[in-house]
């Protein structure tokens, strides 16, 4: 049994430790329709549905050390599925078919992109991933027939669950549903077998393969677990605003994702979600008050970030200040995945 | 050279590799029981390398045949191989250097369980496999270390673990390259010694490539000579090593 108490203790589980932390936030966050505007629970739904593509890049990162830039071709699909199918060919706008419907389509497209786009790693994987999210972009931005070009698509119609008409409100608590679920899933997926593996591989990919890990299959299947998050959050985005773009196939889309996930920091498990709503609660405050000086506040942030901290983010800073302020408190625990 | 020790295990024919003008193997043929050690010794640039990384795959060859139990497994991708039976621990030192001891030896058992695509359940909640990742580690005295980061730890140490790594694959066959270069010479005897008594115990077949002709003298019956990719010499140690044409090789060439 010295082997079960050993092995139970090395790793950050103690699932059931920060269990309370997060049941209450989600409470929280499951109060604020109450408390708030319209305007101010849009904008927490927009920082919800970001966490899914975040991680997706965290995932990428943490367990592969792969810069993963072309997120946004799959919240480019979810978006541009429900477009079609609720919005300009109108046939349901039911959310237990379009949600599983997207994921089937992201599986199935990030697997196909996978064979190629995982084959390379460093420089090469991250301007592959550029280089593919540019030619679906430009596929969506010329066909303008079909997908109504720059101009996108609008008309989409409310989102339905069980044939009932979801109320605003009813949709927040989706969002926070699907967002939730996806957190709890990605936790249990990084201290997954599977995690363990393709940390491996990172470390030595002729070592993997020697001790017969299928590596080329597992980066693939690495690729779409990050691709199935965008994509159900590109679907619920889609109905959020009632309007799908190209620029949701845009590599600087994606490139947000990245940019999101250094901000909350990629040494940390709560890192995208800290993220999330750092990247989209600056963008709101900076739009609303310098509505010119955006690029400049995100791009001046991400290089405070990364020159100060690197890789604990705010998160890490954080961390430090509540350690200082409760002393002895471990508040957040680092993930298994970074190593450290 | 008679196999007394079983039936043949792995049957390599006419195995050849050139790199250029190079030969790295040069139609070697070569058949192993179960339980059979053979040491393999040779200048540097001999092949030796080359021939183990061909038998697992990760060197393709420009022709011959390999066997494991009388299936052909010359085109089959390294983890295919090592999951039918035939591994390999590196000569410089391959082990996942930002993971615990634990885990890396975890990780070689989860492979062969065939758990690779095991992603919602915890893996501290694999038991079996723990247990096994546990005992592997007492096997080759590692316990002690097994929460520390392999980073942290000396040269001698990785390769104990490689080796273990290699041992949880459950091989039928071992390749073992270079088990001991760079390491002390008190700890060589030690390594040495903790691989021996487990590729006995498993009654395992191995191929260990080594310089230290002493060691070599004291692992196995049976060693060949490989010289410009061919064996040159097969026979007991004692017996090879008084050989002119051996001995040429391998002290004419600074051995």
């Amino acid at each position: 049994m010295g082997a079960n108490t050993r092995t139970d203790r090395m790793l950050p589980s103690q699932f059931d430790d920060k269990l309370i932390a997060a049941i209450g936030l989600t409470l929280l966050a499951a109060l604020i329709p109450f408390f708030v505007s319209e305007y101010v629970r849009t904008l927490i739904q927009r920082c919800l549905l970001w966490i899914p593509p975040i991680f997706g890049v965290y995932f990428i990162y943490s367990l592969l050390r792969q810069v993963h830039f072309a997120q946004s071709i799959f919240i480019g699909l979810g978006s541009y599925i429900v477009a079609f199918l609720a919005g300009k060919y109108f046939l349901t706008s039911e959310l237990l078919i379009l949600l599983p419907l997207s994921l089937l389509a992201c599986v199935v497209v990030a697997y196909v992109l996978g064979i190629f786009i995982m084959r390379r790693t460093g420089f090469y994987f991250a301007i592959m991933g550029i280089a593919v999210t540019m030619v679906f972009w430009s596929l969506v931005y010329k066909m303008r027939q079909i997908t109504g070009g720059s101009d996108g698509i609008s008309d989409i119609k409310n989102p339905t669950l069980l044939g009932i008409q979801l109320s605003e409100q009813g949709f927040y608590y989706i969002c926070l549903l699907i967002s939730v679920g996806l957190i709890v899933l990605m936790y249990r997926i990084l201290h997954s077998p599977f995690s363990m593996q393709l940390k491996a591989i990172r470390g030595d990919l002729q070592k993997a393969e020697s001790i017969g890990i299928p590596v080329h299959q597992m980066r693939r299947l690495a690729f779409v677990v990050a691709g199935a998050n965008a994509g159900l959050s590109g679907v619920l985005l889609a109905f959020l605003y009632n309007y799908v773009g190209p620029t949701s196939f845009a590599w600087e889309f994606g490139a947000q994702f990245v940019q999101a996930a250094i901000i909350g920091g990629v040494n940390y498990f709560v890192g995208p979600i800290v993220g999330a709503f750092a990247f989209v609660g600056l963008e709101f405050l900076v739009s609303t008050w310098f509505p010119n000086l955006w690029e400049i506040v995100i791009g001046v942030t991400v290089a405070l970030v990364v020159v100060t901290v690197g890789e604990e983010g705010v998160t890490g800073i954080a961390k430090n200040l509540l350690g200082r302020v409760f002393k002895g408190a471990n508040l957040k625990e680092r993930t298994y995945s970074d190593g450290k | 050279m008679g196999n007394n020790q079983g039936p043949v295990l792995l049957a390599v024919e006419s195995l050849r590799k050139f790199f250029g003008e190079v030969r790295a193997a040069n139609d070697i043929s070569l058949e192993i029981a179960q339980g059979q050690v053979l040491t393999l010794v040779g200048a540097n640039g001999a092949g030796k390398s080359t021939f183990l990384n061909m038998l697992i795959g990760l060197v393709r060859p420009d022709r011959g045949e390999i066997r494991l139990e009388g299936k052909r497994i010359t085109g089959l991708p390294p983890e295919q191989r090592a999951k039918m039976g035939i591994v390999k621990t590196f000569q410089l030192e391959h082990v996942f250097d930002d993971m615990t001891v634990f885990d890396n030896v975890r990780t070689a058992c989860l492979s062969v369980a065939g758990k690779h695509y095991v992603m919602f359940k915890d893996v501290s909640t694999e038991r079996e496999i723990n247990e096994r990742t546990q005992h592997i580690l007492e096997l080759f005295d590692l316990a002690r270390v097994c929460q520390t980061l392999v980073r942290n730890l000396g040269h001698g140490y990785k390769k104990v673990i490689d080796i273990a790594m290699s041992f949880a694959m459950k091989p039928k066959i071992l390749l073992v390259d270079e088990p001991t270069s760079g390491v002390g010479e008190e700890e060589k005897y030690r390594i040495m010694e903790l691989m021996m008594n487990q590729i006995r115990a498993n009654n395992l077949a191995a191929i260990i490539v080594e310089h230290d002709l002493n060691l070599v003298k004291d692992i196995a019956k049976e060693t060949i000579v490989m010289h410009e990719g061919e064996f040159i010499a097969r026979g007991a140690p004692e017996e090879v090593f008084s050989q002119d044409k051996v001995v040429e090789v391998l002290v004419g060439r600074g051995f």
